[in-house]
């Protein structure tokens, strides 16, 4: 095996897949995609995957590198919609203030959401994850003159009216949240991350105090997922239950991850795009597209547990 | 002295695991931990490292107090461990998992320096793993990922390095050169606690040896010393005077058990290698061997509670393929961790035992069994789980007779009983044996007991039967390897 | 008021135990949270109400109907669900759960919509089996409920006797508490994870039938239903069937009373609440081992 890695400025280049000469090639074309004559229904699919996959990837951070099975990605989205849309609604704050408001509130879940992984393993902490999703759905409705509801609540103001310029903010958040993600994963961070998440107390007999790795996780997921989900209640203009707080969805957000291939970060942004674009896709065939959605995801999941990017280090590591 | 620990205890549940041990260990020294299964060796050195919670006691390092501190910050106080099954990050190079170890406890913390690069080189060189950097964990051999794992010990720089059974599944070359290492440590100026079950194994490398036995030590002294001691050879490796007294006759009868070329792969490490013996219909045969040596392995291989390669033939038969259709057949096994129900009364396990039994059969059968233990008539409405050690085991070869076995297996029939119960296990084999109906093969690490019950007997040394014959030349041929 | 809340919460408890005495009895045996245990019950509640109304409405046919349909999604979960992602190699332990959960909750996607596709996605209900009322302390009860609630606890009883008293009912609690003992003792755990697939399939066909009777099912709603079954076996300790009874009752009782005095739209609530509080503090339940 020849010696890459002195000159390699990083030793982790195998901790994710190492694409970043594809990756840069292909950020100018993400960029570019809108201006090639696709029509706009199309770049709205886009910029709806783009968020889709920010979500994706901070599921990824939690699962794949720290070991926590959240099936309440939509707790820390809807936290971070809901925070955004009512105080826009009210007239309290421009669209950028509450854009900001909404992520900070969304880390302010992460923590809560991140108390009981700190004393719960694996299959109790996916169940408290799902409960806060509902628990949350419960209150929305409880409080539905603040909040709208069953109906939602809607914002009036927008970011941009233009399709193309919805996307480019959608694709910026995507490759700021993928940038971070990234980093983060590949950092002395994310290896002792890793670590705590395979087996806390070894980590911990090397030295490492797992608390406040786990913590730092969930506040890293939940900023990008809650700036993410306020993003999009102003593209979508609307905030509502089935959006933004539904398990169904966190399941999606799973889904995407697991056909993208977990631990990779990568992987689960790609999967999301994937999946909303074959919904969409699918979506002239009624009530049956849900359906051939699921079989796909049951067999990516029963035949490609790796996911596509898995598919992709396999070869490579054949080579 | 660099470490001084005073009166450790910890319970788990009603079991004593450490019950009141002090340890010291010097500078530069390495101290051999010693003792059977379920002595406490291994919870000893959890509590050292903080992982368990003490239920009483002190430790210090140098002059700091460490009592009750949690792992990360007495691994930030020169202590580092060396756990016996602990796995590397498989996404991650062997160079990455050695950066791993050496990584400050900082959170905002996103880029490996070079320096800390050189430093996981540095450190790969000392245990040989240097060209194995760049490789995934999942590509190395066994031995590798053993030194691998002592590479993170090593990464802390600390005073004291715990080693939970690092020869285990080793070869024979394996450990000397392992030894080396260890031995190479000690010239830097660290001192080394390790446990051990290979005590012949470690004799040579360690400076001290503690023995421990049902929770306490029995035993602080130089190595030969503590290996003349009455006391532990009581413990560990069965009393002499016994063993002189009884010689089993072999058996000539034809085969009830054939095994050839019994292998077993447990990832990387050979659990067993090409093990070929026979067991003689009728008789006793036992297997023994130290802990690790394979013994459990070749009874679950038999069992088919493992995957493995070769052929076992079983009246002339080859056996079946499932764990249940081999237990209806005849070969029934009793295993080392009992396996009873535990919220069940000792009826209902009998009762499950007995399951595939018409009626009248069960009746007999249950008469019989409570014949052999009327211990387990009077606790008969009492839950497994609440019973004592003794009783469990009574019940879990009372369980396997049930099924009315043509050859029973007994994985560790004494372990960890009091004296007491052990002659109660001795007179049920003997009775067993005089009943002539099934044929007995028992696996235990005290050879003692082996040679006072068995026909003929086989010597397992890391997957590999070194011996097998008649008892009666055992202790002339091979006695000095375990005596 | 009190006498009416204390009947009408003894009947949704006694199907609220039923619904969910087969979903902790699965994960007792096998160790399996079955996602798609609402959407099995929708399903034969479903397949129940299309045969009632293709004859002439028999009571017996309706069940049986149930019964069947709640069997066969019971052992197809097993068989392309289940048993595949078991066999997946390479996975940790975290990653088969996740993958289990995940896997049945894509399963009762696939369930939810096949029977949407097939029947329309509106609610249905099974026609009373008897009509009429009875007044009890001044209560006018349907007849038709307690009807329900004594087959529900009916069952119960006959599976109390099954689990207690015959070799094979043993052999599943044998399972639950050391599979590898049993399999020492000669049973084939196979056979046995599918013996207890059809007992589940049984319980959830009849338990699904019922609830198509007193509230009506929809092919959606099967995920709400799974909710209450899990905060149901979470309060009473995962795998723990007298747990579960226990915990049917209690969340049964406090629906009924946040539904009469709160509002029928928040009659969950509190039972969520709960049961954060209880996995937050006590997480083996209220009633769980280890």
């Amino acid at each position: 095996m020849d010696d890459l890695t002195v000159s390699s400025p990083s030793p982790l280049r195998r901790l994710s897949v190492p694409t970043s000469g594809v990756a840069w090639l292909a950020v100018p074309c993400l960029i570019a995609l809108p201006f090639v004559g696709i029509s706009e229904y199309a770049i709205g699919i886009f910029t709806l995957g783009l968020f889709f996959a920010v979500y994706a990837m901070g599921w990824d951070l939690l699962f794949g590198y720290a070991g926590e099975p959240n099936f309440g990605a939509t707790f820390l989205i809807g936290v971070g919609a809901y925070s955004a849309a009512m105080l826009n609604s009210n007239g309290i704050a421009p669209p950028w203030i509450c854009i900001l408001a909404g992520a900070a509130m969304s880390v302010a879940a992460g923590v809560l959401l991140a108390l009981p992984a700190l004393r719960l393993r694996g299959p109790y902490f996916g169940l408290v994850t799902l409960v806060a999703v509902l628990i949350l759905r419960q209150l929305i409705i409880l409080f539905s003159h603040q909040t709208g509801g069953e109906i939602g609540i809607a914002v009036p103001e927008v970011l941009a009216l233009s399709p193309i310029a919805n996307y480019e903010i959608a694709l910026g958040c995507a490759i700021v949240s993928a940038g971070v993600f990234i980093i983060v994963a590949r950092s002395p961070f994310g290896l002792i991350l890793q670590a705590i998440g395979q087996d806390p107390l070894n980590a911990q007999a090397m030295g490492f105090s797992s608390v406040k790795y786990k913590l730092a996780a969930f506040c890293y997921s939940a900023l990008f997922s809650g700036l993410a989900g306020a993003l999009m209640t102003f593209y979508m203009g609307t905030a509502s239950l089935n959006i933004f707080v539904d398990a169904a969805v966190g399941v999606q957000i799973i889904i995407a991850a697991i056909i993208g291939g977990r631990r990779t970060i990568i992987g689960p942004a790609i999967g999301g795009v994937f999946l909303i674009v074959l919904g969409e896709y699918m979506r002239p065939f009624g009530r049956l597209s849900e359906l051939v959605v699921a079989v796909v995801a049951l067999l990516v999941l029963l035949f490609l547990p790796n996911g596509l990017l898995g598919l992709v280090k396999l070869k490579r590591r054949a080579h | 002295m660099l470490l001084e620990a005073k009166d450790l205890r910890k319970r788990f549940g009603g079991l004593h695991a450490v019950g009141g041990v002090d340890l010291a260990v010097g500078e530069r020294e390495i101290v051999g931990l010693i003792g059977p299964n379920g002595s406490g060796k291994s919870t000893l050195l959890s509590l050292l490292m903080g992982i368990h919670r003490m239920d009483g006691g002190t430790i210090r390092i140098g002059k700091t107090d460490i009592t009750g501190w949690p792992p990360h910050k007495i691994a930030r106080s020169g202590i580092s461990m060396m756990f016996q099954h602990s796995r590397p990050l498989l996404q991650q190079t062997v160079l990455e998992n050695v950066l791993l170890a050496l990584l400050p406890d900082r959170m905002f913390n996103f880029r490996f320096s070079p320096e800390l690069v050189t430093r996981a080189r540095g450190i790969l060189a000392q245990v040989q793993l240097a060209e194995a950097a760049d490789r995934l964990p999942g590509e190395l051999a066994f031995a590798d990922l053993r030194r691998l794992e002592l590479a993170k010990t090593l990464a802390a720089q600390p005073k004291l390095m715990l080693l939970d059974e690092p020869f285990a599944g080793l070869s024979a070359k394996e450990v000397r050169e392992f030894s080396v290492l260890i031995r190479a440590m000690r010239e830097e100026g660290r001192s080394v606690v390790l446990v051990d079950h290979n005590v012949k194994g470690v004799q040579a490398l360690v400076d001290r040896m503690v023995a421990m036995s049902s929770g306490t030590k029995i035993a602080d002294d130089r190595p030969d010393h503590v290996l003349a001691d009455e006391q532990v050879r009581r413990v560990y490796l069965g009393s002499r005077e016994s063993s002189a007294a009884v010689a089993t006759a072999e058996v000539r009868s034809e085969p009830i058990l054939e095994i050839a070329d019994l292998s077993v792969q447990y990832g990387k490490a050979t659990a067993l290698d090409k093990v070929a013996l026979t067991a003689q219909r009728g008789a006793v045969t036992a297997i023994v061997g130290l802990n690790g040596a394979g013994k459990s392995t070749l009874f679950h291989a038999v069992c088919r509670l493992v995957q493995s390669s070769g052929t076992i033939r079983f009246g002339g038969q080859a056996v079946a393929d499932r764990p249940d259709q081999i237990a209806r057949s005849g070969i029934v096994l009793c295993p080392e961790k009992r396996e009873l129900f535990g919220d069940m009364t000792v009826f209902e396990n009998l009762r499950m035992g007995g399951s595939h039994l018409a009626a009248p059969d069960f009746r007999q059968r249950l008469d019989f069994v409570e014949t052999l233990f009327p211990r387990l008539a009077e606790r008969s409405k009492q839950n497994a789980r609440t019973l004592s050690g003794g009783e469990q085991q009574q019940l879990a070869i009372g369980r396997a007779l049930m099924m009315k076995p043509k050859l029973l297996l007994i994985d560790e029939p004494t372990l960890g009983l009091a004296p007491v119960v052990l002659d109660l296990i001795s007179e049920t084999i003997e009775r067993l044996r005089a009943s002539g109906e099934l044929s007995l093969f028992i696996a235990e690490q005290n050879v003692t007991f082996a040679l006072r019950h068995a026909n003929s007997i086989h010597l397992l040394e890391q997957g590999q039967i070194v011996w097998s014959g008649p008892t009666h030349r055992f202790a002339d041929e091979v006695g000095h390897k375990v005596l | 008021m009190l006498t009416q809340l204390l009947i009408s919460g003894f009947l949704i408890s006694a199907i609220y135990a039923l619904a969910t005495t087969g979903f902790t009895l699965l994960y007792g045996v096998s160790g399996i949270l079955n996602l798609a245990h609402g959407t099995t019950l929708a399903t034969a509640g479903i397949v129940a109400w299309y045969v009632a109304g293709l004859t002439s409405f028999d009571p017996v046919q309706v069940i049986l109907a149930g019964v069947t349909s709640g069997v066969v999604v019971g052992l197809l979960t097993y068989a392309l669900i289940v048993r595949p992602i078991q066999r997946l190699l390479g996975l940790s332990e975290t990653d088969e759960h996740v993958f289990m959960l995940v896997g049945t909750l894509l399963w009762t996607i696939i369930l939810q919509e096949a029977l949407a596709n097939i029947f329309g996605d509106v609610p249905v209900s099974v026609p009373q089996f008897v009509s009429g009322v009875v007044n009890i302390f001044g209560v006018r009860t349907p007849i038709s409920s307690l009807l329900v609630a004594a087959i529900s606890w009916g069952l119960l009883g006959a599976l109390w006797l099954y689990v207690g008293f015959t070799k094979s009912g043993r052999s599943l609690l044998a399972a639950s508490i050391n599979p590898r003992g049993l399999v020492l003792c000669g049973f084939n755990l196979a056979l046995i994870h599918r013996v207890v697939w059809t007992i589940y399939g049984l319980l959830a066909g009849v338990a699904g039938v019922l609830i198509a009777m007193v509230h009506g099912v929809s092919p959606s709603g099967g995920l709400e239903l799974t909710a209450t079954a899990f905060s149901i076996v979470i309060l009473g300790g995962l795998g723990s069937v007298t747990g579960s009874l226990i915990a049917a009752n209690v969340i049964g009782y406090i629906e009924t009373a946040t539904a009469y005095l709160v509002g029928p739209s928040l009659r969950s609530l509190p039972s969520l609440i709960i049961l954060v509080a209880v996995l937050y503090f006590r997480p083996q339940g209220l009633f769980g081992r280890r």
